[in-house]
């Protein structure tokens, strides 16, 4: 029996770990004993509310007006704009997922089938900054000089049904293609947490019944069929982590 | 750069699950191993702890953690009549990366296949007729039956320590268990469990020839590091002269002889009351306190007097054996200092020194606060903070009961750690986190993550409060300014 137990003292001993970091100078040995050092941790920048980094405040304000019409504010929630879709958009537009700096982004370009995943050569900051303007150009000439938040909520309505279905005319725009990219980072802007700009108050949790940042549910698995009553927790905490006043 | 390494006899490339499974077994046979890794280090209670790890955006949307095709990737397609083009976002399959590789996103889950899925064509055919497969159907038998892989799959399972109930015990179908399943032939390992080494005695000869073994090694030893006064030669003098007893460990007669065996190594070699007896303000132990336990050096050091409230007073003979010889009893774990102390010291003592230490230890009287004092209310402003933030942070391994997980989690209900005068070391496990001690018998060392990033001093006093006043533990309130001084500078 002992044969099968983990000895992980036994494979230290005797195995070294060189761990590569992009070039050998840089390479760490580890061996002997498992490195840990404390207060070490890996959380998330937290996004903290301010100046546009990416986008300009006429590129924000039509954002935030569509993420307001993708999710509207009723009795149940708030909508989209008010939650920082458009703070969490804007900050994830000048990290890794703006430039696609985690993605395989060299040719050759081709269209490729569905399967074969996305091919575009255009990163997320490109099609953003290229799709606004050719939004905001089609909505000054289309409606007297206004932009997208200008548009009473039936014209914007009507806008984003357009995008969505391939149908909007808007020129020099694949108006299909934005409004997936958009209604997908609008989601993950209302669903993600709080500490990257978006879901602001955990309002997007609360609409859903979402528990947040917790780790183990096996009190709740215990008592099937009831409600959910526990209010969610972002991964920087909930008001009830600081005392009453 | 070339860099010529030294030559050894097996080199792994990539440390996931084959690649670690492989090392450890030609280790096992006794070659030199080294792994290539490309990413970096991974240990679960900083990279994976519970505060992080449910980021659904960081990880599964935008693919934290695996392998970045920015940094390599492969090109796909479904049939010959396509061309292949370069996987620039992953989909289907999510190569790992770093230390572990792809078993970082394995949930902790792993499942054995059904017999059936070794043999699905023939199976298929032989249960359902030809018929019931296409004619251009390409699926095919895996060429090797689930019997034949049973003993790899059991192997396997109690290497890795995966937790179940077996469903079918060598064809015997088990209540609890999925009755479906393969048959094993045992039961799941359940935990990654303990094994116990035999601890030879090495006397004071064999020591002192092995040290003698050592090649001497020139070590320029600093001097000048006592503070002022002690730095002045007369002034040690004078300690001396008023606190240090001299003399050679005289046994006390009428005590037996392991009491007396206890009494030499605790008040000698051991020289526990170095640290655990409270010091005057001339640094000389307060005899009329032994082992009544000190703030020191960032950290509590406990009572270990024979007190029932804070001290030993509750723990077996037994128990305090196993502590030191594991660092670790049922309900709770050596960290800090004391770590160090198990590691290279008492977890190499015979089983017979450590049941000496164990029997005079009991045997002092006992220190310190006596009883505990009411519990604070739980209604108080900092306990109901404490509550709520013990939930979100602490529960999902220390549970919600403050029970801990036998021999893996420490309990914090009733364990004398935590009821501690000063709560500098409880306060500074959560400001900075704290790997356990691992020894050759307790060889997995579970990680407590660091919370300082996501915590302020106030809601790391108040959870510390909420663990000292709940569950029928009671002791004092933890203040914001204990944590300030314990924070990283």
């Amino acid at each position: 029996m002992a044969a099968h137990l983990p000895d992980r003292r036994q494979l230290l001993a005797s195995t070294a770990l060189l761990a590569l970091f992009q070039a050998p100078s840089q390479a760490r040995s580890i061996r002997g004993a498992l490195p840990w050092s404390p207060n070490e941790a890996y959380p998330p920048e937290r996004v903290l509310p301010g100046l546009w980094r990416f986008f300009t405040a006429e590129e924000a304000a039509a954002i935030t007006g569509m993420a307001q019409r993708l999710i509207p504010s009723d009795a149940t929630s708030p909508g989209g704009g008010d939650a920082g879709c458009a703070l969490f958009i804007d900050r994830q537009l000048v990290g890794p997922f703006g430039d696609s700096a985690w993605l395989y982004m060299q040719g050759p370009f081709a269209a490729g089938t569905p399967q074969q995943g996305p091919q575009s050569p255009t990163t997320p900051a490109v099609r953003y900054r290229t799709g606004l303007a050719a939004i905001a150009t089609h909505c000054r000439a289309n409606f007297a000089g206004r932009t997208f938040p200008a548009l009473t909520g039936a014209e914007q309505d009507a806008l984003l049904t357009a995008m969505e279905a391939g149908t909007s005319g808007i020129a020099d725009f694949e108006d299909k293609p934005f409004f997936e990219m958009l209604l997908a980072n609008v989601m993950e802007g209302y669903f993600a947490d709080p500490v990257y700009g978006g879901n602001r108050d955990m309002a997007g949790w609360k609409l859903v019944g979402f528990p947040g940042v917790r780790y183990d549910y096996r009190d709740v698995l215990a008592r099937p069929n009831e409600v959910y009553a526990g209010l969610p927790v972002g991964l920087m905490g909930r008001p009830a982590w600081d005392r009453a006043p | 750069m070339t860099r010529r390494l030294p030559a050894t006899d097996v080199v792994v490339v990539g440390l996931g699950w084959t690649g670690s499974i492989m090392a450890l077994e030609m280790a096992r046979a006794g070659l030199r191993v080294v792994a290539i890794e490309r990413g970096p280090w991974r240990d679960t209670s900083t990279d994976f702890p519970t505060t992080t790890a449910p980021d659904e955006l960081r990880y599964a949307v935008r693919q934290d953690l695996f392998l970045r095709p920015a940094q390599e990737t492969l090109t796909f397609r479904n049939n010959l009549g396509q061309t292949a083009l370069p996987i620039r976002r992953w989909g289907s399959f999510l190569p790992g990366n770093g230390v572990g590789g792809a078993g970082v996103h394995w949930n902790g889950q792993t499942w054995r296949w059904h017999p059936w899925d070794f043999t699905h064509r023939s199976a298929t055919i032989s249960r359902y007729g030809q018929a019931a497969l296409p004619a251009d159907n390409m699926m095919q038998d895996w060429g090797i039956t689930y019997d034949e892989l049973e003993a790899s799959y059991d192997r396997f399972e109690h290497l890795c320590g995966i937790g179940g109930r077996a469903g079918n015990l060598g064809g015997a179908i088990q209540p609890g268990g999925n009755p479906f399943e393969g048959p094993r032939a045992r039961a799941y390992p359940a935990f990654p469990y303990a094994f116990y080494t035999r601890i030879t005695r090495e006397d004071s000869d064999a020591m002192y020839a092995w040290l003698r073994s050592i090649p001497p090694v020139r070590n320029t030893v600093d001097r000048d590091t006592l503070p002022f006064p002690l730095n002045i030669r007369t002034v040690m003098r004078g300690w001396n002269a008023v606190f240090f007893e001299a003399g050679r460990f005289q046994p006390v007669p009428g005590r037996s002889e392991e009491w007396n065996r206890g009494a030499y190594l605790v008040t000698g070699l051991g020289h526990c009351g170095a640290c655990h007896t409270p010091v005057n303000v001339l640094g000389a132990s307060r005899a009329s306190e032994a082992m009544a336990g000190q703030p020191l050096q960032g950290w509590f050091v406990p009572n270990i007097s024979a007190n029932e409230y804070v001290g030993i007073g509750a723990w077996g003979v037994e128990d305090i054996v196993q502590y030191l010889r594991t660092g670790a009893t049922s309900w709770t774990r050596a960290s800090g200092p004391m770590a160090e102390v198990v590691e290279f010291s008492t977890s190499r003592m015979t089983d017979a020194d450590l049941r000496a230490i164990a029997v005079y230890l009991k045997d002092q009287p006992a220190r310190g606060v006596a009883t505990a004092p009411p519990p604070l209310s739980a209604e108080i402003p900092r306990m109901r903070a404490g509550a709520a933030l013990f939930t979100d942070n602490c529960a999902a391994c220390h549970r919600g009961d403050g029970q801990g997980v036998e021999r893996l989690i420490p309990a914090l209900a009733g364990n004398q750690i935590v009821l501690q005068r000063g709560a500098e070391t409880l306060a500074r496990v959560v400001v900075s986190g704290v790997r356990a001690m691992a020894t050759d018998a307790d060889p997995t060392a579970p990680g407590m993550p660091s919370f300082g990033w996501r915590l302020n001093d106030t809601q790391v006093a108040d959870v510390l409060t909420y663990a000292r006043n709940a569950w029928g533990n009671a002791a004092p309130a933890v203040e914001a300014e204990t944590v300030r001084g314990l924070r990283p500078r």
